[in-house]
This record gives C-alpha cells, sequence and structure tokens, in this order.
C-alpha cells in the first residue's frame, strides 16, 4: 500500500500529541523547581527540551515534505517584516548553536523593505537551512546568519553560511516519495541526507521565492530569497516560478475582476483563495477591483472566469485583459498592460486590499 | 483576569492535566472536559471567560463544538483558542470564528500570551 498523505499526518499528530505532554510536563517540573536547581540539573532540562525540539522539527519535516510532494501545502501570503517574522526563530537558533557547541552570530539587521509571503512557511524555511548547517558544520566553527535585500531583484536575502566541504549538485533536487523500492539506498548517496534543504526548497517556492547554495573558500552559503511585497516584484517572482515550473509552454492569464462596491469583499476573495487552491496568485489591488494571475494551460483564464462565476452566482464582470506564454513572452508586454491599467506603483492600495 | 474559569476540552488526559496545572498556577479557575459534547455543556453551565478546544476529539470535533457554541446566544461571545498541528485546520477554524490557535507542542509562554489576549479583547459579554 502506498503511504499517503493522510497517512504521514496521522503519524505526526500520534507524534505530536506526546511530545506535547512532554515538553509541557518538563517546562512545569523545571518552574516548580527553578530555585533549587543545581547548574547541571538545568541543563539536563535544557537537553530535555532541546530534543524535544528536535522531535518537533522531525514531526514538521515529515510533514512538509509529504505536503510539499502531494502539492498540498497550505499557503496564506501576508505582507510583514522579515526581522519580527524571524526573531523567534534565531533565538531559538542561538540557543540550540550554544548546546551543540557552534558559534552562531547574527548581522545586524539592515532595513529592508516589507516582504511578502506566509509568515510560518518562512519561518520553517529558514529553520531548515539553520538546522542543516549546524548539523553539517564543521566542528569549533560556526553558523552565520545575515538579511539584507537586493535592489536589483527587489528580493529580501537571507543568508546561511558555515564552514565544510562542497554540496552535491543534486543537494536541493525535490523529494519524491515513492516508496515502493524496499533496496536501501547506500549511505553515501542517500537521498535524505539533504532532505531539510528539499524541504527549505519547497517552502520557498511556495513564498514565491527560492534556495540556492554556493561554495567558496570553503564555505557554503545557503541563500534564501523572497519578493518584496511590491505589486511588480510580487507578479514578477510568481512568473518566475511558473516559468520554473514547466518543461514546455505555460500560460498566463491576467484577469481584471469589477466588483460592486457594496459586495462585501471577504467571501469574495475567499472563494478565489479556494478556486485558485493558493498555489496560484490572487492579488487584490483595490476596494473596487481585483486583479487575478492565473497560471495554467492556455485556457486557464477563461475556465477561472466561468468558475468564479458559477461560484458567486451573480453577474460579476471579468475579462481577460492579457495573456502571456511563459517563458517566451516573458516581456515588456506584462509590465506595459498593468501600467495601462494604472495598477503599478499602488503600494498603498496594495496594502489596503490586502487588509480587506 | 485572575480567577477566571477557562473551559479546557482536549481527548488527551495528560494534555488536560498539563493545562490544568498550568492555568490553576497562573492564577486562573481551569474547568476540564474530554470532548466536544461535554465542552457545550460545561460551557452553558459555566460561562468561561473563554475556551481552549482541541480539534480532533472523539464525538464531536473542535470544529463542529466551536459552531455550535456559536450560534447558541449564551455562548456566542466567549472567545475559543484552537489546539491545532495543521496550518489548513488553523485556517479553517479561524475563518469559522476561532479568537486564536495553539500549536501541539505548545509553550507555556503562548498558553498564557493566548488565554490573557482572548480575556482582554473579547466582546463584551451578552445578557441573555
Amino acid at each position: 500500500m502506498p503511504i499517503t498523505l493522510p497517512f504521514v499526518e496521522h503519524i505526526v499528530h500520534q507524534g505530536r500529541t506526546p511530545l506535547t505532554v512532554i515538553t509541557e510536563f518538563t517546562s512545569l517540573l523545571r518552574d516548580d523547581l527553578k530555585d533549587s536547581l543545581s547548574f547541571d540539573q538545568n541543563r539536563l532540562f535544557d537537553v530535555i527540551s532541546d530534543r524535544a525540539g528536535d522531535l518537533t522539527y522531525t514531526f514538521n519535516e515529515l510533514l512538509d515534505v509529504a505536503l510539499i510532494a502531494s502539492n498540498s501545502l497550505f499557503v496564506d501570503r501576508s505582507r510583514g517584516r522579515i526581522a519580527d517574522i524571524l526573531s523567534d526563530t534565531l533565538t531559538a537558533a542561538e540557543s540550540r548553536a550554544s548546546l551543540a557547541n557552534r558559534e552562531f552570530a547574527i548581522s545586524p539587521w539592515p532595513n529592508t523593505p516589507d516582504v511578502y509571503c506566509d509568515e510560518k512557511l518562512a519561518r520553517r524555511s529558514v529553520e531548515y537551512l539553520l538546522r542543516y548547517a549546524t548539523t553539517a558544520s564543521e566542528r569549533r566553527t560556526g553558523v552565520k546568519f545575515a538579511g539584507g535585500f537586493c535592489d536589483h531583484s527587489r528580493r529580501i536575502v537571507l543568508k546561511v553560511t558555515y564552514r565544510g566541504g562542497p554540496l552535491e549538485a543534486n543537494a536541493l533536487a525535490p523529494l519524491h516519495l515513492q516508496l515502493r523500492s524496499h533496496q536501501r539506498p547506500q549511505e553515501h548517496n542517500s537521498p535524505f541526507k539533504h532532505v531539510a534543504l528539499a524541504a527549505a526548497g519547497g517552502l520557498a517556492r511556495a513564498n514565491l521565492g527560492r534556495v540556492t547554495t554556493s561554495h567558496a573558500d570553503g564555505e557554503n552559503t545557503l541563500t534564501l530569497t523572497l519578493p518584496a511585497a511590491e505589486p511588480k516584484t510580487v507578479i514578477d517572482a510568481y512568473l518566475d516560478r511558473q516559468a520554473a515550473s514547466f518543461e514546455g509552454s505555460q500560460w498566463v492569464a491576467l484577469v481584471l475582476v469589477s466588483m460592486d462596491p457594496f459586495e462585501e469583499l471577504r467571501p469574495f476573495h475567499a472563494l478565489l483563495r479556494y478556486i485558485a487552491g493558493n498555489d496560484d496568485l490572487v492579488l487584490a489591488l483595490d476596494a473596487d477591483m481585483s486583479l487575478v494571475l492565473v497560471g495554467g494551460e492556455r485556457h486557464a483564464g477563461q475556465q477561472f472566469i466561468k468558475k468564479l462565476q458559477i461560484g458567486l452566482n451573480t453577474p460579476h464582470h471579468a475579462e481577460i485583459c492579457g495573456m502571456w506564454s511563459l517563458p517566451q513572452q516573458r516581456s515588456e508586454a506584462l509590465w506595459q498592460t498593468l501600467d495601462t491599467l494604472s495598477l503599478l506603483d499602488t503600494r498603498a492600495e496594495f496594502a489596503k486590499g490586502k487588509q480587506a | 483576569m485572575i480567577g477566571s474559569k477557562i473551559l479546557v476540552a482536549d481527548d488527551d488526559p495528560a494534555i488536560v492535566y498539563g493545562l490544568e496545572l498550568r492555568l490553576r498556577t497562573a492564577g486562573f479557575e481551569p474547568i476540564c472536559v474530554c470532548n466536544g459534547l461535554e465542552a457545550i455543556d460545561a460551557a452553558c453551565l459555566h460561562r468561561p471567560a473563554a475556551i481552549i478546544l482541541d480539534i480532533n476529539m472523539p464525538d464531536l470535533d473542535g470544529l463542529s463544538a466551536m459552531k455550535r457554541l456559536q450560534g447558541n446566544p449564551a455562548t456566542s461571545q466567549i472567545p475559543v483558542i484552537v489546539f491545532t498541528g495543521s496550518d489548513q485546520e488553523r485556517y479553517t477554524a479561524l475563518k469559522a470564528g476561532a479568537f486564536g490557535f495553539l500549536h501541539k507542542p505548545y509553550s507555556s509562554a503562548s498558553l498564557l500570551a493566548a488565554v490573557s489576549a482572548a480575556l482582554v479583547l473579547r466582546p463584551e459579554p451578552v445578557c441573555v
């Protein structure tokens, strides 16, 4: 019997429940005994908490890999400050590195524009990269984390650096969960050695970003990029992902939906989200107007409009205002269309639309 | 806030025990049940200030229990914090009107922060 996503979800649920008890009871005991604990006893509690954290991480990793492989990852993107999003993740990484006798250095955060992402997925991507680096780094050396911004690509750039040998070329290859063979892979060639990188890459893709690796002077750098919360950058990131997803021709349609200004917007957005399955992009730019970018086959745009009309059961006006074949027609035509619609440089409206 | 009744519903007795100890230590008055049906009965009887509800429970799951609580004017204003391990469930619960959510395994800080926020930000109780 093939392993299915519900089975993995069941296993993860069964694992998290006892972990919750272990974590909470340890915490209760520690709080109760805090004044009478010796240094060594405190250290033991640290190790228990750390190992429980390892198990939580493993369950998250298992579930994420299964969700990515089955294309069932749930994504809820919004705008936010990357330094705030990662604050707790970096604090936890610092304490974990200390227990593993590794240095962990965080470069001061520069000012960066807001990022557009699913916060939880962004946190887990960075956690996977940091865990991978901490485990793979040579002893007595450390892990460095730095955040920045690329003004040219308008992407938030997060870098995790550690000393170690170069990674294999396929380290970031997506995992395929076809567990039909009983043959065990050779230890040195195990596809699961880099599972954290594959998981980080999958989550980054869902977040319209990407993970890359590089090696220089005995150091590996794992780089995660995420788009800034600007309409043009987000659309550009979406097109990047769509173009990379298919070997053949891929069509993208820009659909403009005119809204009744008195219509309650919330159910409309919920329906768009449902139809798009969280995999395609929905941009709400204004209270009276929605811009929807639909990726897929040539007629995906028309199919989207039909589903919209059937789902809403109201005479909403929707029209395709542009169609492009990727990657061939990845050109200025898209931006010109957006300019014509006066939808660029509307950051305030973009923010307002997201809040609505 | 101190002394407020907090209803806890989870089918795992050890988790309920942990929550009970933690909430009592923090000065709350926990009321503990082990499924959705008991949660509805206890909410009507005790009118707690907030409810912590597990999603996966026998007899009546957390989401169905929350919908019934929302449908009853006597309990509709009580903020519900759901226990969930899944992003999809979290989203569904929040869309269905949950006040907040806790991931398993939770930290004591996140538990107490969620309960405190629910008590501070909850709407004014409705007299029925």
